[in-house]
């Protein structure tokens, strides 16, 4: 997997979104993407999935440029993302829920097939014994891991978490940090947004920090840590000077 | 208590059947004048079961199926007295003018959020309807279109009877189709979230149109057969309140169940001429209802007891399951 993103931008009226970013991303690495609100970060997972149409720049992904691709489209070339605010079918049992991307993207293969497959998901995020319910009733928590489940039934190379830890409770949290932990060691890569900072700098080979829509770091989570101007954009200038 | 899924379903299988062997056997029972209300009862429960097709299924709020049922009926209508064509073959080419129609509609605005559709269609409706008052000479306007009985010179009511009864069992078989396969799976996900059904792979613009077609066609289907059943069509069919009363017969029934919503639209007719005598008085009462129904009962009044009879619901697989590990 090759993910190269060159000079990215996305204007929302007169708010500059993203303001020519540039970053690249291979094999399977696991980058942490943070920075403080509104710097970005859900802008550039929605641009990068399809859900927005950038207004300038290139997303190449292993040779293509998927930037004007729709979401399905972008789906389709192998990436998966959660949104910030779980967007499971809600009124869809959980089991349901896992069908529709299998489903969409692999016609060939029939519901009863992809059931097991789902099953076997369910299982491993704790899930299971729910499949038969409305997604509605399951916890914020599990709506998080419902996400992720759904992620997988679509076997993608680049998995794009936004905020995966957001109010979830410590023992879900686990069952998170071991299904990245999981994935990825299965060769997929990463991108998570977060403002869980511990989980963020445990996890991540590399940090990326954004700041009013431009990349002001992108280093080892050791080195950024210590880097002025992530201390300043996340502090604001008289605090870091202090 | 538990109850066993197995005999819900036998029960399902045994109501299904029983109310087919009804259905077969009505024009021995009921007299001409009420065989005639049942065959509009059972038009009103297909532009009711596919209305709620589009709107429970998909999210999808058309104000256009009477358009649709125009288009269908005036098709076969103008080729019959224009080309002297046959009314079955006007009533195919009315049913895929129809699908064309909303084949255009639905590339056109599909694409955009819902309330888009809700707007366009009643534009739509009211374009079409005052075009075919003012081009009077082709269409024949207020004074309406006849149209050739689909059966000759037959008086009975009977083979109209059986008719749009094979019209209603087809249409609402080809809805549970579509329903139960994967298709019903992607436009139920569009209705929850179209974004997040298109992050999961979900061609969003597509399934939105392929079911806007199919339930366009299915209205038209029924326009055609309404056209040479009573053999006249006017431009009044598509006025907003008829509209409103295929979808309050939709809602009332439950919008989220195909059988319920046309149970529903047989219902309401069947009630709308046992009080005819009130007159104006038994609309107020069926607007009452729908206030009630829209208030109390999101998924209307019928489909909630439906699930709660005969075990329809999102437990039923589990209940399924439990059982065949039972059994």
């Amino acid at each position: 997997m090759e993910l190269e993103i060159r000079n990215l931008v996305k204007r929302f009226g007169g708010i500059q979104a993203l303001d020519g970013i540039s970053l690249r991303l291979s094999g399977n690495e696991l980058v942490g993407l943070i920075g403080p609100n509104g710097s970005g970060k859900t802008t550039l997972v929605n641009t990068v999935g399809g859900i927005y149409e950038p207004d300038g720049g290139q997303i190449i992904l292993n040779g293509e440029d998927i930037g004007h691709l729709k979401a399905n489209e972008v789906v389709r070339r192998g990436i998966g993302r959660t949104f910030q605010v779980p967007r499971a079918f809600r009124r869809m049992t959980v089991m349901e829920n896992m069908l529709v991307p299998a489903l969409a993207l692999y016609s060939k293969k029939g519901r009863k097939a992809w059931e097991g497959r789902a099953r076997e998901v369910l299982d491993f995020l704790t899930l299971d014994h729910l499949r038969s319910d409305y997604a509605r009733s399951l916890s914020g928590g599990q709506q998080r891991l419902l996400e992720l489940g759904q992620v997988l039934m679509t076997d993608p190379d680049l998995l794009l978490l936004d905020e995966p830890f957001a109010g979830v409770h410590p023992k879900l949290m686990e069952t998170i940090f071991e299904y990245i932990t999981t994935v990825h060691a299965q060769g997929k890569a990463f991108i998570i947004i977060s403002h869980d900072m511990t989980s963020i700098f445990t996890l991540s080979q590399r940090l990326v920090v954004l700041s009013y829509g431009q990349v002001i770091a992108d280093d080892a989570p050791e080195v950024v840590k210590h880097d002025e101007g992530v201390i300043e954009a996340y502090l604001g200038q008289e605090d870091a000077d202090a | 208590m538990t109850t066993d899924p197995r005999s819900h379903t036998r029960i399902q299988w045994a109501l299904a059947l029983g109310a087919f062997v009804i259905a077969l056997i009505a024009p021995l029972l009921l007299p001409s004048y009420w065989l005639h209300v049942v065959i509009v009862a059972y038009f009103y429960a297909v532009l009711a079961s596919s209305w709620s097709f589009l709107a429970g299924y998909t999210g999808q709020f058309s104000f256009g199926h009477m358009a649709f049922m125009a288009i269908g009926g005036y098709t076969t209508g103008l080729l019959g007295r224009y080309l002297n064509l046959q009314p079955l073959l006007g009533m195919v080419l009315g049913t895929l003018a129809a699908g064309l129609a909303g084949l255009a509609i639905g590339a056109l605005v599909l694409r955009f959020k819902a309330s888009y559709l809700a707007l366009f269609t009643i534009a739509f409706s009211e374009i079409l309807r005052i075009v075919l008052k003012a081009e009077a000479q082709i269409t024949r306007g207020d004074l309406g279109l006849s149209v050739t009985p689909l059966f000759g010179a037959t008086v009975s009511k009977v083979p109209y009877y059986y008719t749009m009864l094979a019209i209603l069992v087809a249409c609402l078989l080809v809805m549970y189709w579509l329903a139960s396969s994967r298709v019903g799976l992607f436009v139920r996900a569009i209705r929850e979230d179209e974004e997040a059904a298109a992050a999961r792979g979900v061609d969003v613009v597509r399934y939105k149109v392929l079911t806007f077609v199919v339930t366009s066609m299915i209205a038209g289907l029924v326009g055609t057969f309404s056209a040479h059943y009573i053999t006249i069509i006017t431009p009044n069919i598509m006025v907003l309140s008829q509209m409103g009363i295929v979808m309050a017969m939709a809602i009332i029934g439950g919008v989220e169940s195909l059988i319920a919503a046309a149970i529903g639209g047989m219902i309401i007719q069947v009630s709308l001429e046992l009080l005819r005598e009130v007159g104006a008085w038994r609309l107020v009462v069926f607007g009452a209802l729908l206030v009630v129904t829209l208030r109390f009962a999101r998924n209307g009044l019928l489909a909630p007891l439906f699930q709660r009879l005969f075990g329809l619901g999102p437990r039923a697989e589990l209940r399924k399951e439990a059982a065949a590990d039972g059994a």
